[in-house]
């Protein structure tokens, strides 16, 4: 998979939740504390801004973990 | 050779129409530019040195890998680059800068980017990014701070330093009250407040509580101390319309609604004056009633402009109630997204991320303006920003201002100066050329402004920057109180340079954008509207005369005699009210407690007229009328009096007016059987002047406290005050 994509995720992470800590694709919601439901909307507005994609409401949803996103940018033509 | 340097290769050996295919160009994406090897730099360094040669269609295809050599260790050559872009040119030789250590230059040339009008979100997320990796995170922050509106994103990158960053600014404390959800603006107002220089705390009140925080002695803000209290109004939090009610039914729960707001803000403004700002109402994108929705009153357009025109009267009634207008924040983002329905489902929501970003900009320069007043004067420059071409080279007859094109741009934009002009705002020239070009406007009959419209002029030869000096000298104004307006890059950045006080905003380059530029300047936007403002022309050329006057003159005492000055004295009245009230709010200097009383406050005053003593003079002179300037509170008390405030206007300082006004107002004392009076000296940052004020005109000091002062004077004796003889007093 793509490490581009990986690295991208990462410097998200680092700048919606603070999070500087290791990322795998198990990374869940529930293993960051700054991930609550307002830095959810934030996430979520960040991905689609940087691999220029809008998402629907069921992906907003679906959107819990590190492989979820993949799942989703991949379903979006991007991996 | 690398598939990399295969492309490269391909790529020098395009023709001007080809472009690359799918999978050269997947290919040169995939690759980390950041991280080549040094026949990966060598060969990158190939394709810019030709890469004007290449098809612009190809180069925007991989602008983004151009970004991101900027973030590499490496340097390149960029010589090529000038031609690809002038922001992306910028902000390499500002990497190059870095990388020699002229730490200086490539600051200054990143920083500038907070200003410019071509810079895209992109170029400021690469140029936060390279101060950040440099090390220079306040910079970062300024700069990402500066843009919050065109280029959001780029605050992430420095979120962790904002705190930091704001912890030197005013603090202020806001209130917020909303129908929906909250958080989500409450985090767009704090950064707004940031980039407008503020260190702000933000208390939400409880969701869906509008009116009961605004009635109830329990309620957040009663018991907090803010600064100004937020009401942000959306439709779908304030109008959840049930439609099993019947329509007939409809219209009087929707009024019912509106009402118990504005009546519970009205309750709010009578416990509490801290200024209330509330936005209005738009509705949403499609109509509740189809083609009755503008007929009937609770179709979602009928709703909306019911409740708008019920604030806007309750505005009117009471001042410190500030309705700002949601539109003219989304002008920049258009109607559609202005509503995102996965926010309002997923949290009740109700304005998109880009909504929330311009519209707390919005409510944050509102604020702004109400804590640092209004810009004054308008400095305008004359060649190609007041008229088309250059009149040294073109005559009066060559230079463009009528109703065609090039010229009806530049009368529109002489309109947009007439129309601040009567808003109160005072315009000036500032311009390089020969002094007779003033009567241009007299003589041009394309002009809309007249040479009459003018405060004051400098044109000559010498620097801009010592013109704006000396008129902020001559006008006794503070150069904080001036915006620069010239269409050359090169004056606009020296003003900066120069006089950085002086509000310097980046004109457009294309004439026909600047009307509606200026007019989108919050710092032109005026709260209200005295009659002293739409005469303040008037007063300022009189003041420019006095001062030429008083270089004549030859002492003070002549200077003071020839001004044959006179003071009309009055009890506050409804028609003062405002301009005691703006005296109070904005007189620094000569003001011997700093009480900011507003118009709440006065009017309570005035209508207990046997507790409360409040004085006003209007000063005039030989060259003009310089309105309302001196005013004072006194609170009665049996046979004790104590002057709550004593303030005069600076632009009357040093003419002894204070002396006979105080003569006055004890002499009214006298009569009304008062015995002693007290009057406190309150020290502040800009009122040291006045600390001896009371002592020096027969007042006894009773006791000083931690720099207070308090004086007294016993009136049983003569008033101990010496009336200076010159000044003429006549009562309303």
């Amino acid at each position: 998979m793509n490490k581009e994509i990986m690295n991208q995720i990462s410097e998200i992470f680092k700048n919606v939740f603070k999070y500087y800590g290791d990322l795998t694709l198990e990374t869940k919601r529930t293993d960051i504390p700054e991930w609550d439901s307002l830095q959810h909307v934030a996430l979520v507005e960040t991905i689609e801004n940087t691999f220029n994609i809008h998402l629907s409401m069921d992906e907003m949803i679906e959107m819990q973990s590190v492989i979820d996103i993949i799942n989703i940018l991949s379903r979006h033509g991007i991996s | 050779m690398s598939p990399f340097e295969k492309i490269l290769e391909i790529l020098l050996q395009k023709s001007e129409n080809d472009l690359l295919t799918n999978q050269e160009f997947n290919i040169l994406m995939s690759i980390d530019w950041r991280n080549l090897n040094q026949e990966g730099v060598n060969t990158v360094n190939k394709l810019l040195k030709s890469i004007s040669n290449l098809n612009n269609n190809v180069i925007k295809q991989f602008y983004p890998k151009i970004r991101e050599l900027i973030l590499s260790d490496f340097t390149f050559d960029v010589d090529g680059i000038m031609d690809v872009g002038d922001t992306l040119y910028q902000i390499f030789s500002a990497k190059r800068n870095f990388l020699e250590n002229n730490t200086s230059k490539a600051l200054e040339l990143l920083l500038n980017l907070k200003e410019s009008l071509y810079a895209t979100e992109d170029d400021i997320i690469l140029a936060v990014s390279l101060l950040k990796n440099k090390g220079f995170y306040k910079a970062a922050t300024e700069l990402a701070l500066s843009r919050i509106s065109d280029a959001p994103r780029a605050l992430n990158i420095v979120s962790a330093y904002i705190q930091d960053y704001i912890s030197e600014f005013p603090k202020v404390k806001v209130g917020l009250l909303g129908y929906s959800t909250l958080n989500f603006f409450k985090k767009s107002l704090h950064t707004a407040f940031a980039s407008r220089g503020f260190n702000s705390e933000i208390i939400s009140g409880n969701y869906g509580q509008v009116i009961q925080e605004l009635l109830s002695p329990n309620g957040i803000f009663y018991k907090e101390q803010i600064d100004a209290l937020f009401i942000l109004l959306d439709f779908y939090g304030m109008f959840p319309i049930d439609w099993r009610i019947a329509l007939e039914n409809q219209e009087n729960l929707i009024i019912e609604k509106i009402q118990n707001l504005i009546n519970a803000i009205k309750t709010y403004t009578e416990n509490f004056t801290v200024p209330v700002l509330i936005n209005s109402l738009i509705p949403p994108p499609y109509p509740l009633l189809g083609f009755q929705d503008n007929i009937k009153k609770f179709g979602s357009s009928s709703i909306s402009a019911l409740t708008n025109q019920y604030i806007a009267d309750l505005a009117r009634q009471k001042p410190q109630v500030i309705f700002i207008d949601t539109l003219s924040a989304f002008y920049h983002i258009g109607f559609k997204e202005w509503w995102d329905p996965r926010l309002w489902y997923y949290g009740k929501i109700p304005f998109s991320s880009k909504a929330s970003n311009y519209l707390s900009l919005l409510f944050a320069d509102t604020f702004s303006v109400l804590k640092n007043g209004i810009k004054k004067v308008i400095a305008l420059d004359l060649d190609n920003t007041l008229w088309g071409g250059i009149l040294g080279e073109d005559g009066i007859d060559g230079i463009k201002c009528d109703d065609e094109f090039p010229g009806i741009v530049f009368k529109d934009f002489q309109r947009e100066c007439l129309r601040l002009k009567n808003l109160g705002m005072i315009l000036v020239i500032v311009s390089k050329n020969d002094p007779d070009a003033i009567e241009v406007f007299d003589k041009h009959h394309g002009m809309i402004l007249k040479k009459e419209d003018f405060a004051a002029y400098k044109i000559n030869w010498l620097p801009k920057a010592q013109n704006i000096k000396e008129l902020a000298k001559e006008l006794n104004l503070g150069l904080n109180s001036f915006v620069f307006l010239d269409d050359s890059h090169h004056e606009r950045a020296a003003m900066r340079k120069m006089c950085p006080e002086v509000f310097v905003p980046e004109l457009p380059d294309d004439p026909a954008e600047r009307p509606l530029f200026l007019r989108g300047l919050p710092c032109t936007w005026i709260l209200r509207l005295t009659d002293e403002d739409r005469q303040r022309t008037e007063m300022y050329k009189a003041q420019f005369q006095r001062e030429i006057f008083r270089k004549q003159s030859g002492t003070l005492e002549d200077y003071l005699k020839g001004l044959e000055q006179n003071i009309s004295l009055n009890y506050i009245n409804e028609k003062d009210l405002p301009r005691i009230a703006q005296l109070h709010q904005r007189t620094n200097q000569f003001n011997l407690t700093t009480l900011r009383l507003d118009v709440a406050d006065l009017r309570k005053m005035m209508e207990k007229s046997n507790l409360y003593i409040v004085l006003s003079g209007r000063a005039k002179d030989r060259f003009g009328d310089h309105g309302l300037v001196i005013t004072s509170v006194v609170e009665l008390k049996d046979k004790e009096a104590e002057i709550k405030s004593f303030l005069m206007s600076c632009r009357v300082i040093g003419r002894e007016l204070e002396k006979v006004f105080l003569y006055e107002l004890l002499q009214i004392l006298k009569l009304k059987g008062i015995q002693k009076v007290y009057g406190w000296y309150i020290p502040s940052a800009k009122n040291s002047q006045v600390k001896d004020f009371y002592g020096k005109n027969g007042f006894n000091l009773v006791k000083e406290i931690d720099g207070s002062i308090l004086w007294e004077c016993n009136l049983n004796s003569e008033i101990p005050v010496i009336k200076p003889d010159f000044i003429n007093v006549i009562w309303d």
